[in-house]
Order: C-alpha cells, then structure tokens, then sequence
C-alpha cells in the first residue's frame, strides 16, 4: 500500500504491517522502520519531533513557492474572431460589441494601454503575456502594438523579465510578420491534433476547408525564421484521435517536436454543444492514455527525447521537493493570482474558462475591467479572494482526506461549471476521477520500480537527455 | 603532512619558520630557516644542518638531516620544528602548489565512531602558526585552503580570524571548512563565520537520515543541531557539501540518505561518499565499523543514480576504482593528499593508477584485495 506524508513524501508500504503500523507496534527492526523516521511518517522522541516539524515546513514553503510570484502568467484575448472552425473550439465567434471596438482606434488603443498598465503593476519579476484569440494574427494590428509596448516597457523597468508568447494556429504567419516576433523574441504556441487525417477532421475553415497542408507548410517557415525550439504544439483529445494517439505521438515526433501534453476536452464552448460527436467518458481516457504514455517511453527507451507534459508535472509534484506552475491545478488555485485573462474588451477574468461562461451570458467570474478598475481594485476583488479561499485542498471537502492532496489542484471554475459551486462536487467530478486515476497509475510506474522508465521519467522531470541522467 | 626526525639544538619551544636558501635575511620580522651546508648565515629564525655536528652556536638548529629530506625543501615551504627535533612540514611546494590544509585544533565536540584522528588536548596554542602560513604564502598560487581539525568550530574566535586573514591573503580561494556544524545551529555564531570569509564551503559530516543511527555515529546528540545548522547555513546561502563516510553503520541506507537529502536539503552544492581512513577509533571499533566496497557497490549505485537522476552533484571519495562498479567511475575523485596516498604492487598494472585515489598509506588495514584494470 502506498502512504504519502502531507509533504509529498511517499512510501510502499507492506499492507500486513499497517494494523501495526497504527497501533504502535510496529518492531523498530522492521527495515522500513528508520525510513518511516526519515520520511516523517513516526516519531519516537522530543529531538526527531521538532526536526521534523522544522523540516516539514520547509518542505511544504517550499512546495508553495509558486504563491511568492503573484500573477505572473497574463492572457489576452486580442480578438474573438478565428478564420478556423473548429467543432471543438471553446472560444466563440465575433460579436457586435467587438466589431464596434475595432472600429473606434482610440477606445482599441485605450484598453491595450490599460491592459498593459494592469499587467506591469503586477508585482511579479517575471511577465508572462500570452497572446490569445480566436485567432490574434487575425489583429495583427493589436498584437503587434502590444508587443512593442510590452518590450518597451520591460526595457525600462530593470527587474522585470518579459516573455510574450503568441497562441496561434499558423495559418496567418508571413516572413514580415515572423520578422517582427523574431525581433522580440517571441515563442508560439499552436495547434495540433495528428496526422493529416486526423488534424484535418476537425481543425477546418468555414468552408470546411482543411487545414493540414498549410499548417505544415507555415510550421516549416516559423520554425526557419523564429528557430526550431520557439514552436511548441497542443493536442485535443476528441473521439477522433483518442484511439490513434500513437499515431499523434508519431506525428509529433515525425515534425521534430520534444513532447506533447495530452489535453482531454474541456466543457466549454461549441464542445459542449457537440460532445455527442466529440466527447468521451474518463474511464476511456485514461486506458488511452496510459497506452500512449507506454508508447511514449518506449520511444524515449529508442533515443527520441520526447515527454508527456502531463505526466512530467505529476511527476515532478511527486518526486521534487521544489514548486512546479500549472495554473490549472494548484492548491490554492493558480486562477488570478498566477494568472489571469484580460478580454478585447478590457474585462478581466481569473482564468480563459471564467471569460468563456461569460461568453455564454454569465459574467459571475468577471473580476474588473482596466478601464475602470485599478490594479488593487480588480485582484483583491472579493470573487478572487473567495476563489482563492475555497481552493485550498487541505480545507476541501473529499480532498482534505485525498492522499493524492499534496499533488493535486484545484480549478474553482471547472468545479462551477461540473457542479454549480466553485468548491466542486468530487464524488461526481470528471477533473477530480481522470487525476486520480493518473496519479494511480503513476505510482504503479514508481512501484514497479524500472529503473529504464525511471531514468526516462527523471529525463523529462529535469529537461536533461537520457544519458546525462543515466549513469 | 611530511614529517621527519632530527637533532634539535636550542630548540626550547616549538618554532615556525619558512624556509630559504638565501644566506642572509635582512628582514628582521621575517622568520626564515636557512637550508645550510656550512654554519655561516645571518638573520635567520632557525639552522637547518645535514652535518651530524656543529660548531657550538646560541642559533637555533636542527642537526644530522638526511640529505634527502632537505632536498624535498623549497623555496618558501613552511616547517614547524619541536624541542624534540622533529620537523613537520606545514605546506610543501612541491607536494601541494595550489592548497594549504590549516589545523584549527586537535579538540572535538564528537566522538564518531570512524574518526581516524581522535581528538586531543592541544599542546601549543595553533592560531599564530596558522596566521603564520596564511600571512607567508601571498605570493603562492593558492587556490584552496582547507580548513580542519578536531572540530574547528571548538576554536570560534581562533577560526574567524584565521578566516579573515585567509581572505586578505587569499581573496578569491575557496575555503574548505571540515565541520561537524554542531555549533552552527547558534545562528549567530554561523553569520559571524559567513561573513568572516565569502568563499567558504562548509563539508559538514552527514553520516544518517534518521536520529538513531546518526547520534550512534557521531557519539552524542547530533542530529537535531546538525538539521538546525544546515537550515542556518541555507538562510545565510552558504555552500554547503554534506560527506557521508561509509562504514557497517549505515551502508545500507546510502540510497535513503540521498533522499532525505535530495528532499530536505535540495540546496546542497554537493554530496560526497567516502570510504574509511582506518586509523584512530576507525581502528579501535573495526569490527562495528567494517565492510568491504565490493558489498556496499549496489548502494553505492542506488544512492548515487537517484542522486544523479534528481541532478545532485555527487562524488565518490577515498575508494578505489577496481572496487567500486564501472558505472560510477565517473563520480572518483582523486581525493587522498598526496602525503598519505599509497598504491600497492598490483596497482602498477592498472591503468586507472593516475586518476586513482588509491589507498590510504596511514589505515591500519589494507586488506581488501585490489585487482589491477587492465582495458
């Protein structure tokens, strides 16, 4: 059986021996007895008591440390228009309001201004703006005023780090424009879901066109402009691909690509509207996944250095001492204090999903907007305060008694969407059953002890090659 | 240290000198011991004679020294001489260009079980003989300095003026402090030290993970104060390496150490494994104490590939190469100094003999049978 302190320190345990184990009898000649002490699991006296409260809460502070870099990751939905149809796309399509504001230049440049000002009065040292859409290149007006005046303004300000990342899917790059986000150094997220057969089966026009050849074509010229490593890619699981992701992980490894983060649907936007056609349970999820992931380290076993995302977080809240960022799954939550989102039309939300519900009329998420609110009004808003509060895991109901508590996170806005209620309903809740189950198996990996998928794990854990890990 | 046995004359307390073989010595404050053939010199702390005799003389000398032990002297090496003739040679040139090794004190606050040198009371106060080295070597291409005992921390005020001095004369060399940092968890005194010299790495002894075995190792109440001082020496964001000396005691638990380690204490510059000097209670509690590197490898192997993993320095120290598994012969360290370095005849053979720390010259025992590497 498996016990974890409330650190993350884990230990196998013989399950004949935990009667014992809880009843003080455990024989202090049992070998894993001095581990039980080294870990903190049992303490016998005064000495190895304050040590290990001593000890333990720097593990824990250090665990924590993502808290000290309040809201460094800023999103910003440069348009809501796309010129790609995608049948599982979360965002939505262009409205009149937006229309409205593309029109009046000075009201556009006001908003990005103030956005700006928000973003720079955060008192984190390292910005993160990720620009996102629909599709920003479609602006490409706005994302290039907001590049400029970001980099300007890091200039100026010495203790800040700025790293702009535009979230793209390609189609609208050219050798100008890929000139200009050379010159400001800045990396692309984009889209990819498999092969051609694959990609091209939701991933259309409107027209239902599709998008495969062209995709590839504007990868081969950012890649040749911005450098080989400045792209990175993101897959979404629908019915489609579940059952060929081997052949993803082919095609992703075929395009030179160092890893992939296996992304379930999220229920938002027209997904909801096609889960029919799209969707999946968990359980059929996670056999997939578990498969792939199989697949993925033997092609690591081979000499591709190629990672699961996911599996590398997991795997690191699990085996590192040190804090890991992934705003989606953080206790508490990482929604508005490590990120926030900031709409076209200077709305700002603690996370994408809070911006999408209120695409769908409901703007309970919306925490200010920059041309009215000022830093401190719109982040000690008392929504984020309650945000915040209510996702601590050690306070939640079915997670404060989870084992998997000091790994896991929590996303306030997903719980509101699966159940009605920020604190979420675990018993039913798809997010809560598919990390389980990923942590599980995890640590059947981590029991089977094979030191090959160890070292391969560890690979991904400290972005090192195999043989630098491998001895 | 190299030592020999002389002739001491008007010798009537120990005597630190540097020595020369310039005849005369105009620089009054210097204190220099003249390597000399005939008795005629000027200005010099102390004689050193090969001839078994000598015209009577109120100078201080050492007498009838092998010919071949004065011609290991240079220029500038530094020798402490006792009433009782014996010469202690306290930095060699040409044994060890770039280092300087200081002896704070024979005192210790522990009792580890394989302490290869018991503490003891000290005869003559140390701190003007290592002021002494410290101040005579500045125009010495010194890169380390290492700093030992005893437990130099027993010597508070005596170890940070040496400190200070160590960084005047020496700015940018790195300070090896051997410590068991007990007296480190007074938060204080740890600042004071930190901030007598900036490039000091505290090698702190780190025999355990859990209390039992370390206070059993270190014969007193260890554990909790050592944790305290590792904390310490983080806040001050000191360079910390923690040695783990292998012995029966805890050869088992190397994997479990570096875990403990790795998840306690990530910030540690560096983590070492060393095999026992055995010499001192080393010696005496042997049989507690003893056993093979060939049973030990496959710890030795976990402890080290998990550390490599996590990306943890770590280094093997004091073993060596034909009994240690292939795979971590990467992490040897040719650690031994060079004046208690010894090779046996079947070491001849190996290739590995250059890189090879090999044996320790001063440990009683040498049993374990080396097989030379031949490819």
């Amino acid at each position: 059986m498996l016990l974890i302190n409330f650190a993350g320190e884990h230990i196998f345990f013989p399950i004949n021996l935990f009667s014992s184990l809880i009843a003080y009898k455990l024989d202090s000649k049992n070998k894993l007895y001095k581990t039980l002490k080294s870990k903190y699991f049992i303490y016998g006296e005064q000495d190895e008591l304050n040590t290990a409260v001593s000890l333990l809460s720097n593990q824990i502070r250090t665990k924590q440390r993502y808290l000290q870099d309040f809201t460094s990751l800023h999103m910003i939905e440069v348009t809501n228009y796309c010129n790609l149809q995608c049948d599982y796309c979360q965002a939505s399509t262009v409205t009149l309001e937006e229309a409205k504001i593309k029109k009046d230049n000075n009201l556009k440049k006001n908003i990005l201004n103030k956005t700006l000002d928000i973003i720079f009065d955060s008192p984190s040292n390292s910005i993160k703006i990720e620009l996102q859409g629909g599709e920003p290149l479609v602006n490409w007006n706005s994302c290039k005023y907001i590049i400029e005046n970001a980099h300007a303004r890091g200039q100026l300000l010495k203790n800040k780090n700025v790293e702009i990342i535009v979230c793209t899917n390609l189609l609208l790059v050219d050798e100008e424009k890929l000139a200009f986000l050379k010159k400001y150094n800045v990396h692309i997220s984009t889209s990819l879901d498999g092969n051609k057969e694959l990609h091209d089966k939701h991933r259309t026009s409107y027209s239902g066109n599709p998008s495969y050849e062209k995709f590839i074509e504007k990868l081969a010229l950012t890649r040749k402009i911005l450098g080989h490593n400045s792209v990175g890619a993101l897959l979404t699981v629908t019915k489609s691909n579940l059952y060929h992701l081997k052949d993803v992980v082919d095609e992703y490894i075929r395009l030179g690509f160092n890893g992939l983060f296996i992304r379930a649907l999220n229920p938002y936007g027209m997904a909801t509207r096609n889960l029919e056609e799209l969707g999946y349970t968990v359980e059929e999820f996670i056999q997939e996944y578990k498969k792939t992931l199989a697949y993925i380290i033997e092609q690591n076993k081979k000499g591709h250095l190629f990672a699961d995302y996911y599996t590398q977080l997991l795997f690191k809240r699990i085996m590192s001492p040190f804090s890991t960022g992934f705003m989606d799954l953080q206790s508490p939550a990482g929604a508005g204090i490590s990120g926030a989102i900031y709409d076209f039309n200077g709305n700002v939300y603690p996370t994408d999903e809070g911006r999408m519900i209120a695409r769908m009329g409901d703007e309970r998420f919306k925490i200010g907007n920059v041309l009215t609110d000022s830093y401190e009004k719109i982040f000690t808003n008392p929504k984020l305060i309650n945000i915040t509060k209510k996702s601590i895991l050690f306070t939640t109901p079915s997670c404060s008694n989870c084992i998997f508590n000091p790994y896991c996170g929590s996303d306030p806005i997903r719980n509101f969407v699966e159940s009605s209620d920020i604190v979420g309903h675990k018993p039913s809740s798809d997010f809560c059953k598919k990390n389980k189950l990923l942590f599980k198996h995890l640590f059947n990996l981590l029991e089977k002890n094979d030191q090959d998928t160890l070292d391969i794990l560890w690979s991904w854990a400290t972005k090192r090659p195999l043989r630098e890990v491998r001895i | 240290m190299t030592s020999y046995n002389g002739k001491a004359i008007n010798v009537t307390r120990p005597i630190v000198a540097q020595v020369t073989y310039k005849k005369i010595n105009l620089l009054k404050f210097a204190k220099t011991a003249f390597i000399s053939n005939d008795n005629w010199s000027f200005g010099h702390k102390l004689l050193l004679i090969s001839q078994k005799k000598t015209q009577k003389s109120k100078s201080a000398m050492i007498v009838d020294i092998d010919p071949s032990f004065l011609m290991r002297l240079s220029e500038n090496d530094i020798i402490q001489v006792l009433p009782n003739g014996r010469i202690n040679v306290l930095w060699e040139k040409k044994l060890n260009p770039y280092d300087i090794t200081l002896f704070i004190t024979n005192q210790c606050n522990a009792k580890c079980i394989m302490c290869p040198q018991p503490p003891k009371k000290d005869k003559y106060p140390l701190l003007d003989t290592n002021l002494f080295i410290l101040k005579n070597l500045t125009n010495e291409p010194i890169k380390k300095i290492g700093i030992t005992g005893g437990e130099p921390t027993t010597k508070p005020n005596d170890l940070i003026k040496i400190l200070k001095q160590a960084y005047q004369s020496f700015p940018t060399s790195k300070i090896d402090l051997l410590t068991n940092a007990k007296k480190l968890s007074d938060f204080s005194l740890a600042k004071e030290i930190s901030i007598a010299n900036p490039n000091i790495i505290y090698c702190v002894s780190f025999p355990s993970d859990n209390m039992e075995d370390f206070n059993n190792i270190m014969g007193g109440d260890f554990y909790k104060t050592t944790m305290q001082s590792i904390q310490n020496l983080a806040i001050l964001r000191q360079n910390i390496e923690l040695r783990i000396v292998i012995s029966k005691k805890n050869y088992s638990r190397l994997l479990q150490i570096s875990e403990f380690i790795y998840r306690n204490f990530p910030f540690v510059q560096h983590i070492a494994f060393m095999g026992m000097e055995v010499i001192g209670y080393a010696y005496e509690n042997l049989q507690e104490l003893d056993i093979s590197p060939r049973e030990y490898n496959v710890h030795l192997l976990d402890a080290i590939r998990f550390l490599s993993r996590c990306h943890m320095n770590a280094s093997i120290y004091n073993i060596p190469f034909c009994l240690i598994d292939k795979r971590l012969w990467k992490f040897i360290c040719n650690s031994i100094s060079a004046w208690k370095q010894n090779y046996v005849n079947e070491c001849n053979l190996c290739i590995k003999k250059d890189n090879c720390p090999g044996l320790f010259s001063t440990s009683k025992v040498q049993k374990y049978s080396l097989s030379p590497i031949m490819s």
